[in-house]
């Protein structure tokens, strides 16, 4: 373990999250590197430091106010209710459009009904431009027995 | 006494069964936990108390969807995390709009209240280090936290936070040389201080 990975997993080594070979590796290595002891003992000193923070307690009535809290505050019953209203709205605008659409154009729109003969397919497919089809191509499957 | 050594789970069972009373042993275990972690990260002592009690209420409601496995602490400390998160974040709304609408903030945030309860060093001592947890990434912050003053393991931080345990172990390794740097800095600052009042 060279100290460019020591220094990495000081950390870990300090919060005891290292398995026993890599603890010990890491020891080997701080007892021959001044350079990373020094690191070491700064992330001792650190941490001691830190944990010197006076621990707040809790006010004298935090539970009474709590449990006071719960007796009267009205429980969560209807979770679902405020998603319910979205869809509820939702759907009202979905339904309100579709109603405005109609009365504009006096029906529905429908979407364009597919070809169901071959003949009428190679006829859609020439008219946009997706396939190059001779008039004669289009005359031979021209007839009620050539269906899709 | 006896419900004093029941498991969290056995409590929970039981306030689900009706008996609310029993929550109380639950806010015992865990209020000072809470309102230490939340006094930390928002470094005031008002609000954590406020938020602590918000959490537990918040708990109380979602008691029903807790999956007993003998994890609440986590379970806790998830609600405790993000309920922090969120007033940490309005605060800085309230800052952000504050300042575009030219007003001064009325509140100066991450301001710790003077302690009547303790010395006056300490005290100093105290604000010294909670200034400094402040100046970390929030992210940064709450793994430190959970991990120096609430002592959880890596993996008990990666079941509150989702965060995977090399990231765990980044966030904290960085918070710690973070520190180490500010607090260098500080004492070389206020060594020059000193210097220059002799002078």
């Amino acid at each position: 373990m060279n100290c460019k990975k020591v220094i990495l997993r000081l950390s870990a080594y300090q919060d005891g999250e290292l398995s026993l070979p890599q603890s010990r590796e890491l020891e080997r290595h701080l007892e021959n590197c001044a350079a990373c002891q020094s690191e070491w003992e700064a992330c001792k000193d650190l941490v001691g430091n830190l944990c010197r923070l006076t621990p707040l307690a809790p006010a004298p009535d935090f539970s009474s106010r709590i449990m006071a809290g719960l007796r009267t505050r009205p429980e969560k019953k209807f979770r679902l209710l405020p998603s319910l209203a979205y869809t509820l709205a939702c759907l009202m605008i979905f339904i309100s459009g579709f109603l405005l659409e109609i009365s504009a154009n006096g029906q529905p729109a429908t979407a364009a009904q597919p070809p169901t003969t071959f003949s009428a397919v190679l006829a859609e497919s020439r008219e946009l431009g997706l396939l190059a089809v001779h008039d004669s191509t289009l005359e031979l499957f021209s007839g009620d027995d050539h269906e899709k | 006494m006896a419900n004093e050594l029941l498991s969290d789970d056995e409590i929970i069972t039981s306030v689900l069964e009706g008996r609310t009373r029993d929550f109380e042993i639950l806010i015992h275990r865990y209020s000072g936990k809470i309102i230490n972690f939340i006094n930390s990260m928002t470094a005031d002592r008002d609000e954590a108390q406020s938020i602590a009690q918000d959490v537990f209420f918040k708990i109380y409601q979602n008691l029903p969807y807790y999956k007993k496995q003998n994890n609440f602490s986590a379970f806790v400390f998830k609600i405790a995390k993000n309920m922090t998160l969120n007033w940490l974040n309005r605060q800085k709304r309230t800052v952000f709009f504050s300042r575009l609408l030219g007003r001064e903030f009325n509140q100066v945030p991450f301001i710790q209240a003077p302690t009547h309860t303790v010395d006056q060093e300490q005290s100093e001592r105290d604000e010294k280090i909670i200034q400094n947890l402040r100046y970390l990434p929030e992210e940064q912050r709450i793994a430190l936290i959970l991990k120096i003053y609430l002592e959880f393991s890596y993996k008990q931080i990666r079941e509150i936070s989702g965060w995977s345990i090399p990231k765990i172990e980044t966030l904290i390794s960085r918070a710690k040389s973070r520190l180490k740097k500010n607090i260098n800095l500080q004492e070389k600052n206020s060594g020059f201080v000193l210097k220059a009042r002799k002078k």
